[in-house]
C-alpha cells in the first residue's frame, strides 16, 4: 500500500510466491501504477482475468515476467518462420526434460512447487514459460 | 467488454483442439531445511511431473511437446524444439537450463530443402549477452523491451492471460481439477 500510494513511484515491481500476485498487484493498480508481475500472472484463472480487468480499467502499462520472448534466439526463429524461407508450417514439437529441478527431495517453506493447486508449480511454471511452442503455429 | 486486442494475438497460435496427459509420478517428496536437516520425509507431492500435450492449431499445424522429469537429461538437452514447414525445419536446442533462461549454450539450426545445415547467428548486435550472465541476460531484455515499447519482446497482462487461458484448457483437457 505505500508503495500503492507513493507519488513518486512509477512502476511496481511484484516478484514474490504466485499466491500473493493479486493481493499485491491490486492496490497498484488501483493508484494507477505501471505493474510487472512475475510469471504466472496469479494463482488461478479468475485471478489472472481480474488482474487483466484491473489493469485495462485503470489504463496502465503492464508487464509479465515470460521474458523467453524478448530472447533474440525467439525473434530470429520468427523471422525466419515469417520470411517463409521453411513454407507453411505443418508441425511443430518440443521435448523439455526438467531435471534442473529436484526430483524427490524439496526445501521446506517452498512446498507451493509440490502442490497443483498452489498455481506455481513445474506445470504453470517450467511449463507455462514455454508458451512458445505454439508461437508459429 | 471491448477488450483491447493486445498486440500478441497475432503470434500466439491457439488450439482448434488439444489433447493431454499430467502425471504426478512421484507422490512424495523429502523436505529439508536450509541446514539440510530432514523437515519431512513424505510430504505428499500433487504437482505433475511429466506433462503430454498435442494438438491441432486453428491454423492446421500439428503439434506436440512433452516435459519429462529425469535424473539428467541423456544428452544434456533440456529444450528440443522443431517446426517444420513444407520447405524445410528449424531445430532450437538449449542445454541444462530452463526456457526462459536463455542459456548461453543455445543453438538455432536452419535447414532448407535437403540442402546443408546452417547454424544460424541469432544474436546479431545483441548487446546483453556479453555483459550480463544467464538469467539476468532475458530479463534485462524484458525490461529494456519495456522501457522502449516493443511490444512484440514483451507479455502484457493481457498476452499473458492467454497463455494462462491455455495452461487451464491443458488441465481440463488431462481431466486434473482446474485451479
Amino acid at each position: 500500500m505505500d508503495l500503492a500510494n507513493d507519488s513518486t513511484i512509477d512502476l511496481v515491481v511484484v516478484s514474490v510466491n504466485v499466491e500473493k500476485h493479486l493481493e499485491l498487484a491490486k492496490p497498484a493498480l488501483e493508484k494507477k501504477k505501471d505493474v510487472f508481475v512475475e510469471w504466472p500472472l496469479a494463482a488461478s484463472l479468475s485471478q489472472a482475468e481480474e488482474l487483466s480487468k484491473l489493469a485495462n480499467v485503470a489504463g496502465v502499462r503492464t508487464l509479465v515476467g515470460l521474458q523467453a520472448r524478448a530472447d533474440p534466439l525467439v525473434a530470429r526463429a520468427k523471422g525466419i518462420v515469417d520470411s517463409g524461407q521453411i513454407g507453411k508450417v505443418v508441425h511443430s514439437s518440443a521435448w523439455i526434460g526438467t531435471s534442473i529441478t529436484p526430483v524427490q527431495t524439496w526445501l521446506a517453506g517452498g512446498e507451493y512447487w509440490l502442490n497443483h493447486k498452489s498455481g506455481g508449480n513445474d506445470f504453470f511454471i517450467l511449463f507455462g514459460h514455454c508458451e512458445f511452442i505454439v508461437l508459429f503455429g | 467488454m471491448i477488450l483491447v486486442l493486445d498486440s500478441f494475438t497475432h503470434v500466439l497460435g491457439d488450439f482448434a483442439e488439444v489433447q493431454a496427459i499430467l502425471r504426478s509420478t512421484i507422490s512424495t517428496v523429502t523436505l529439508f531445511d536450509l541446514k539440510g536437516t530432514v523437515v519431512n520425509p513424505t510430504y505428499p507431492k500433487t504437482s505433475p511431473d511429466h506433462i503430454l500435450v498435442q494438438g491441432i492449431l486453428e491454423n492446421d499445424a500439428t503439434v506436440s511437446f512433452s516435459a519429462r522429469k529425469s535424473k539428467a537429461e541423456i544428452d544434456d538437452v533440456s529444450f528440443r524444439w522443431i517446426i517444420s514447414g513444407t520447405e524445410g525445419e528449424i531445430e532450437i536446442l538449449q542445454y541444462q537450463s530452463m526456457w526462459q533462461f536463455g542459456a548461453p549454450k543455445r543453438t538455432l539450426k536452419l535447414r532448407v530443402g535437403s540442402g546443408e545445415v546452417q547454424n544460424i547467428d541469432f544474436l546479431n548486435n545483441d548487446t546483453f549477452e556479453a555483459s550480463l550472465s544467464m538469467p539476468a541476460t532475458n530479463v534485462a531484455r524484458q525490461y529494456h523491451a519495456f522501457m522502449k515499447g516493443n511490444t512484440e519482446s514483451f507479455a502484457t497482462f493481457e498476452s499473458a492471460l492467454k497463455t494462462q487461458r491455455l495452461l487451464d484448457r491443458i488441465v481440463t483437457a488431462a481431466g486434473w481439477e482446474r485451479v
